[in-house]
């Protein structure tokens, strides 16, 4: 298998051009004229460079960075296919691009028509009835979510505020109940990775606000029971919360509605392609069932006759979640790439993507050492988890070593040490948009790694070494004493 | 059906499964319970050209009001983005990629966005600024959320005149753990009574006091100081929000004594998109406890271990991901790719354009403004200094005003409770504009 090169341009940081921290007294001959000595700031210190210098140092550092534009970037749970650009030119529309968030509705009819119909699909999609597009992002979709459902039992009268969340959930659900003012109750999961009725039934109670499930979860593996969870929930008077970062599993086949959730957040970034961008910006739309629609932040479209409107009156709203209407321009693309597939597409979207990864995840459980969690060759869902335990016990390799490896092949790794439960775990999601070239390559890499780690020990701990640098002192990044969080830390400040 | 691999590689994969049918191979896989086989309406455009036009006919039933013709901020506005920018910001290696979580591959990501860190930190006199928040609104909440876990106090101070959205969100965001919000009228509108709730609650104790700088009638209140000593002899958290286009001229937070500084970043280059995506900007002092307690992903430079220099995200402890419901917040997914469009955008304008944009608005606000007075019908508000944004009262109805300024093709600025009118200026304006807005505005009124 050929290691790759990444590009090496060992860029200068922007403060290492120019800079410029002097007083310009024109300016301040100005400022003294329109405002009190006391409010005017002296100077600063600024970079300088040239338009074709700020050209070159960005293009170097964006050439020194690994997108899904040059292949496969299997991180789970994150769903990072390829981003169409055909989207990218029509966020950029004027007529979207260019509109102010106060204009009046009858001003942006068009773009509130368009914002209505995603909501719609993302309904019907689903299975919920009414859709805020809001929240930034799914986390943000998730607080949502959480402080929808604790108010909707501060209006019944109901003092619950215990929310249960399985422990292979992601980190941001037991963050967003915890920002939301409740507890977290963790149960485990089986050794076959998923919930047990009988591990609820223990813990649920009128405290019980509700339960927070990604499903298929963070394993690759379809929660069984969950409708017999969702009966005892129900049954206890709780709600249920879908968490949508795994709806490229299930996407245009099984609706959470028809699983028994009651709130429902979709990733605009993940299954409907929208580009992560280095981080976001995202989109975490969230859904509701009917009788939760007046708890949704304000506003929301409705449409009367043939007009488009905001509606602010929503009864018991938990307030606004974002300064205007989230983030349109993302909401737009994902809209451009359900109408691109149309239905039958997007099914065929989730069902290749369940292909791939399970072309993988057999294909990688074939190799030695690798070990799959839970550890059974059921078919897993869009994304599964191998444990490198026995690799590490054996050779002192770790799965952060196997991973840092895998980078010098060219390709990004998976997913490390997550879910927590998993010892040495690689978390992987192909998704739909790699070839089958990609996968046998990938299945190749990991071989040769496993190759190396018996008879090649030292080029394993010793990688990366393609990478535009190589292995990073993340200890020494993070101590008090040796960190820098930015030029100016330790001038005097730090 | 265009985003898919060959179908030889589907049916080979297929093959190796032993199945020749896709359908039939989810059908296998999936639970058969929820089959429900469902069927949508969703159409499909096969045809790239057909899908733009569909959305450029959409487009093209909104208004765009020239740049020059908004008077409205309030976290957006238009500003004119430079060529290069939007061409730097389109490269797929930006674009497509994820969270440098390995971080070896993703220098590019992680050098930008300390770089961004970086000048944001030498605007707010700072030390610290995060990757990024969703936007200015939930940077407020959050740094409130921030100054509790610190201080618990349970109450915070607030001012009574916000933006409304903006205070919609952060008492969303203080729902959740129910703290309490106490108002405090702004010192543009009564001085006495604004030192002395603050003092009175102070005493009481409050975990922190947000303090808009300038508030959102637009004027810089000259006794900040006198507003900093007593929060912290109060040890108090002082929070600043600020107005990223003041900044290069105005005594920043970090130099008012600003424990954290919030702010939306979308007026350094951004589109506005009806209001989305922003650029949440969140920056604190150079104290490790606040650092600490910090929401949202931090970039730091570092060495490799051959010693030589990188970038990588540093204290990560702090996050979701891996201290679950003790992260000091649930932020994960931020606005990475704005913040890095808004460093490329001040890369390019530089101190210069910083200084003549910053001036040019505050030369032809105060232009405004003089004029406007003269017209009659507005009434000074504030006796105090602003920079972009001022306000003035009208008995005039203001609803009419506003709607008959929007048939010339204005948004002629903010109606704030029931007789003030905010104006805010944006780098698109010159005093020809100007001129004709005062002219609008004169036949208007």
């Amino acid at each position: 298998m050929p290691e790759r090169r990444q590009a090496r341009w060992l860029e200068k940081s922007l403060f290492d051009y120019h800079l410029n921290d002097e007083e310009d007294n024109e300016v301040l001959n100005i400022l003294h004229e329109y405002l009190p000595e006391d409010l005017i700031r002296k100077s600063f210190c600024f970079p300088v460079l040239s338009e074709f210098e700020v050209v070159r140092h960005f293009t170097r550092l964006s050439q020194q960075n690994y997108g899904v534009d040059l292949g496969i970037y299997p991180l789970g749970s994150c769903t990072m296919k390829y981003n169409p650009r055909i989207n990218e030119e029509i966020a950029a529309l004027k007529g979207f691009a260019d509109l102010h968030p106060l204009q009046d509705c009858d001003e942006v009819q068009g773009l509130l028509e368009l914002l209505y119909l995603l909501s719609k699909y993302l309904s019907e999609l689903t299975g919920m009835d009414y859709f805020t597009l809001q929240p930034a992002a799914g986390a943000q979709g998730e607080l949502t979510g959480v402080l929808i459902m604790k108010k909707y039992f501060e209006v019944k009268g109901e003092e619950r505020d215990e929310v249960i969340v399985p422990d292979t959930a992601h980190g941001t659900n037991p963050a967003s109940v915890k920002m939301a003012g409740l507890k977290v109750v963790e149960v485990p999961s089986n050794k076959d990775g998923i919930i047990e009725p009988r591990i609820i039934e223990e813990v649920v109670s009128d405290k019980t606000v509700g339960i927070m499930l990604t499903n298929p979860n963070t394993l690759g593996v379809f929660e069984d029971y969950i409708g017999e969870v969702a009966d005892i929930i129900h049954d206890a008077g709780g709600l249920l919360y879908y968490d949508g970062a795994n709806l490229n599993a299930i996407l245009g086949w099984i609706r959470p509605g028809d699983m028994g959730f009651d709130i429902t957040h979709v990733n605009l970034h993940k299954t409907f392609s929208t580009p992560h961008g280095g981080g976001g910006p995202g989109s975490g739309p969230v859904g509701v069932k009917a009788f939760l629609k007046d708890f949704l932040p304000v506003p929301i479209i409705d449409k009367d006759g043939d007009r488009y409107r905001l509606n602010w009156d929503l009864k018991y709203s938990i307030g606004k979640v974002h300064s205007f209407y989230g983030n349109v321009l993302v909401q737009i693309r994902a809209l451009a790439y359900i109408l691109r597939n149309g239905f039958e597409g997007l099914k065929k979207v989730s069902a290749v993507a369940l292909l791939n990864s399970n072309y993988l995840f057999k294909r990688l459980c074939e190799l030695e050492y690798v070990r799959p969690y839970p550890d059974n060759s059921k078919p897993r869902m869009h994304e599964f988890v191998v444990s490198m335990k026995e690799v590490r016990d054996k050779y002192g390799i770790s799965a952060r070593d196997i991973a840092k490896r895998i980078l010098d092949h060219g390709v990004y790794a998976p997913t490390t040490y997550f879910p927590i439960i998993v010892d040495e775990a690689l978390m992987i999601e192909p998704t739909e948009t790699v070839s089958k070239e990609e996968l046998d390559e990938y299945i190749q890499i990991f071989k040769n790694i496993m190759d190396e780690a018996v008879n090649d020990r030292d080029k394993v701990i010793n990688s990366p070494r393609n990478t535009s640098v190589g292995r990073i002192d993340d200890a020494y990044a993070s101590r008090p004493r040796t960190m820098k969080p930015s030029y100016k830390w330790g001038a005097g400040d730090g | 059906m265009s985003y898919l691999p060959i179908d030889k590689d589907i049916n080979d994969a297929l093959a190796f499964l032993g199945y020749s049918d896709l359908k039939k191979f989810v059908e296998d896989i999936l639970p058969k319970k929820y089959l429900s086989g469902f069927k949508l309406d969703i159409p499909s455009f096969q045809d790239e050209y057909e899908l733009i036009k569909f959305f450029s006919d959409y487009s093209r039933k909104n208004k765009v009001y020239p740049p020059e013709n908004v008077y409205v901020g309030f976290g957006v506005e238009p500003v004119y983005i430079p060529s290069i920018v939007k061409h730097i910001i389109s490269r797929g290696e930006f674009l497509t990629s994820y969270t440098p979580y390995q971080s070896e591959m993703s220098q590019g990501i992680l050098q930008a966005l300390f770089e961004y860190q970086s000048v944001m930190a030498e605007l707010l006199e700072l030390p610290v600024v995060n990757s990024s928040m969703y936007d200015g609104a939930s940077a407020i909440g959050e740094a409130i959320l921030m100054a509790e876990r610190i201080n618990r106090k349970g109450r915070v101070l607030i001012p009574r005149e916000m933006f409304p959205n903006y205070k919609s969100v952060v008492e969303t965001y203080l729902s959740g753990p129910k703290i309490e919000v106490v108002e405090y009228t702004s010192p543009s509108i009564d001085e006495d009574s604004f030192f002395e709730t603050i003092e009175k609650e102070l005493r009481r104790g409050v975990s922190a006091l947000y303090f808009e700088f300038p508030d959102i009638y637009g004027y810089f209140y000259r006794k900040v100081g006198e507003v900093e000593t007593l929060v912290h002899k109060y040890n108090s958290i002082f929070i600043i929000g600020f107005d990223v286009w003041s900044l290069p001229i105005i005594k920043p937070p970090g130099a008012l004594g600003a424990d954290i500084a919030v702010g939306e970043g979308q007026p350094f280059g951004l589109s506005q998109g009806f209001g989305g995506p922003l650029l949440g900007i969140f920056g604190v002092a150079g104290d490790m406890r606040l650092i600490r307690n910090m929401p949202g992903r931090l970039i730091g430079e570092t060495k490799t271990l051959d010693g030589h220099r990188a970038y990588t995200l540093i204290l990560q402890t702090r996050e979701q991901h891996i201290r679950r419901e003790k992260a000091t917040s649930n932020i994960c997914t931020n606005e990475a790719l704005t913040a890095i469009q808004s460093l490329i955008y001040l890369s390019y304008i530089g101190k210069k354009g910083l200084y003549k944009l910053s001036i040019e608005m505050l030369r032809l606000a105060n232009r405004l403004y003089s004029e406007l007075l003269k017209i009659g019908g507005f009434n000074r508000l504030s006796q105090m200094p602003f920079h972009r944004r001022f306000s003035l009262y009208s008995e005039m109805d203001l609803n009419g005003f506003l709607k008959e300024m929007s048939s010339r093709n204005y948004i002629a600025g903010y109606k704030y409770g029931k007789d003030v009118l905010i104006l805010h200026l944006n780098t698109f304006h010159t005093l020809e504009s100007i001129n004709n807005f005062l002219s609008d505005v004169r036949e208007v009124v």
